[in-house]
C-alpha cells in the first residue's frame, strides 16, 4: 500500500442521484413484498403437504387391508387336508368330451399307450383287491379250458 | 442527537434482534454501513446495477439472519463478510449466464465498461487503476480493494474472506507488485 502513490486513491464512480436516499426504503419495500411472498407460499405447501399426507395414508391403509384380506383369503394346495381333495375328486363328474378339453391330447395318448408298471399298481389297488383280481382271473382260466 | 445514534453497533444490534426485528434500528444500521457497503462491492462488481443488487441483498440476509449474529465479533466484520460473498455469488452467477455464443465474458464486459468510462467521473489515473485491478486474479483484486481504499487491517479482511493473514499479506504484495508494472508500460 505504502509502495503504491496515494494518488490513485480516489472513488471515480458515479451513483445516481439520490441513491443512498431511496436505499433503505427499497430495501424495506423488498423484505415487506418478500415476506409475504413467503407467507402465500407457506401457507400453499402446507396445505399440498397436508392433502399429500392425507392421500397417502389413506392409500396406505387401503393397501394394507386388501393385502391382509388377500392373505387370510389365499390357500395353497398344502393347505388342504387330502380328504377335501378326495371330496372334491368325487364330486366332480366329467364325461369324456369335458376331460379331453382340460386334459391335452399328448397326455390322453399317454394313459393309452404307458405300460404301467406293477409297483405303481401296488400303490393304488390293495392287496385283497388284487387277490380277488387274481381268483377271479383264475376263474376265467378254468372256465376257458373247459 | 436522537438517542438510537448514541447506541452502539451492538447495543442496536441487541435492540434489533431483542424487539422483534424493530424497523427503527435496522434503518439505523443501514444508515451506518450503506455507503461503506456499497463501495466495498462497486469496487468488486464494477457496474451500479449489479452492486445496488448486492447491497440489497446484503441487508436483506443481514434482517433475515440477525439472530446468527455472534456479540463477540464486530458488527462491520458480519455485514462485511455477507458483501463479500453475495459479490462474489454475483460474479459467478453472471459468468455463468454469459452465453457460449457470447465472446465476451463477464471480466471482459467489466473492462469495456471501464474502458468506456460507464459510471465513472474520475480522471486517467482512476481509469488506468481500475485496468491494472482487473488484470489481476480475483483474489488478488479484493484484498487490494480492502487494504488499498478502506485501509483495513489484515486481521478483519481475514475475518471477511476467511483467509490466513500471511497469505493476505502474500496476496497484497503480489498485486501491488502487478499494478505497478501494468501502470508501467501503460
Amino acid at each position: 500500500m505504502e509502495s503504491l502513490d496515494p494518488k490513485y486513491k480516489q472513488e471515480g464512480w458515479t451513483i445516481p442521484e439520490g441513491y443512498f436516499e431511496q436505499l433503505e426504503t427499497n430495501v424495506l419495500n423488498r423484505l415487506k413484498e418478500e415476506s409475504s411472498a413467503g407467507k402465500a407460499k407457506v401457507v400453499y405447501w402446507g396445505k399440498i403437504v397436508s392433502i399429500a399426507a392425507s392421500v397417502a395414508i389413506v392409500v396406505m391403509i387401503t393397501i394394507f387391508s386388501i393385502r391382509s384380506a388377500k392373505d387370510e383369503n389365499e390357500i395353497s394346495f398344502n393347505d388342504l387336508d387330502s380328504m377335501d381333495i378326495v371330496q372334491f375328486e368325487n364330486s366332480v363328474e366329467f364325461d369324456d368330451e369335458e376331460f379331453e378339453t382340460y386334459v391335452q391330447d399328448e397326455v390322453i395318448d399317454s394313459l393309452y399307450t404307458e405300460k404301467i408298471q406293477s409297483q405303481y399298481i401296488d400303490n393304488f389297488i390293495s392287496k385283497e383287491d388284487l387277490e380277488d383280481l387274481e381268483e377271479e382271473y383264475s376263474i376265467l382260466d378254468d372256465e376257458i379250458e373247459i | 442527537m436522537s438517542p438510537i445514534k448514541q447506541l452502539s453497533d451492538h447495543e442496536l444490534m441487541k435492540n434489533f434482534v431483542d424487539k422483534g426485528k424493530e424497523e427503527i434500528y435496522f434503518r439505523e444500521i443501514m444508515n451506518r454501513y450503506k455507503q461503506k457497503v456499497y463501495w466495498q462491492v462497486r469496487r468488486i462488481v464494477i457496474v451500479h446495477e449489479d452492486t445496488d443488487e448486492v447491497v440489497q441483498n446484503v441487508f436483506i440476509r443481514l434482517w433475515r439472519f440477525a439472530d446468527n449474529f455472534r456479540f463477540d465479533s464486530a458488527l462491520s466484520s458480519f455485514i462485511y463478510r455477507i458483501a463479500y460473498n453475495e459479490s462474489l455469488n454475483i460474479l459467478k452467477k453472471k459468468r455463468k449466464f454469459t452465453s457460449l455464443d457470447d465472446i465476451m465474458d463477464q471480466e471482459g464486459i467489466m473492462k469495456q465498461f471501464i474502458h468506456q468510462g460507464d459510471g465513472m467521473n474520475g480522471d486517467k489515473i482512476f481509469r488506468k487503476l481500475q485496468e491494472a485491478l482487473l488484470e489481476l486474479p480475483e483474489k488478488q483484486r479484493l484484498v487490494f480493494n480492502y487494504k488499498y481504499f478502506e485501509d483495513m487491517p489484515y486481521k478483519e479482511i481475514s475475518e471477511i474472506t476467511g483467509t490466513s493473514e500471511g497469505a493476505l499479506k502474500a496476496s497484497f504484495h503480489h498485486a501491488v507488485e502487478k499494478i505497478k508494472h501494468f501502470l508501467d508500460i501503460h
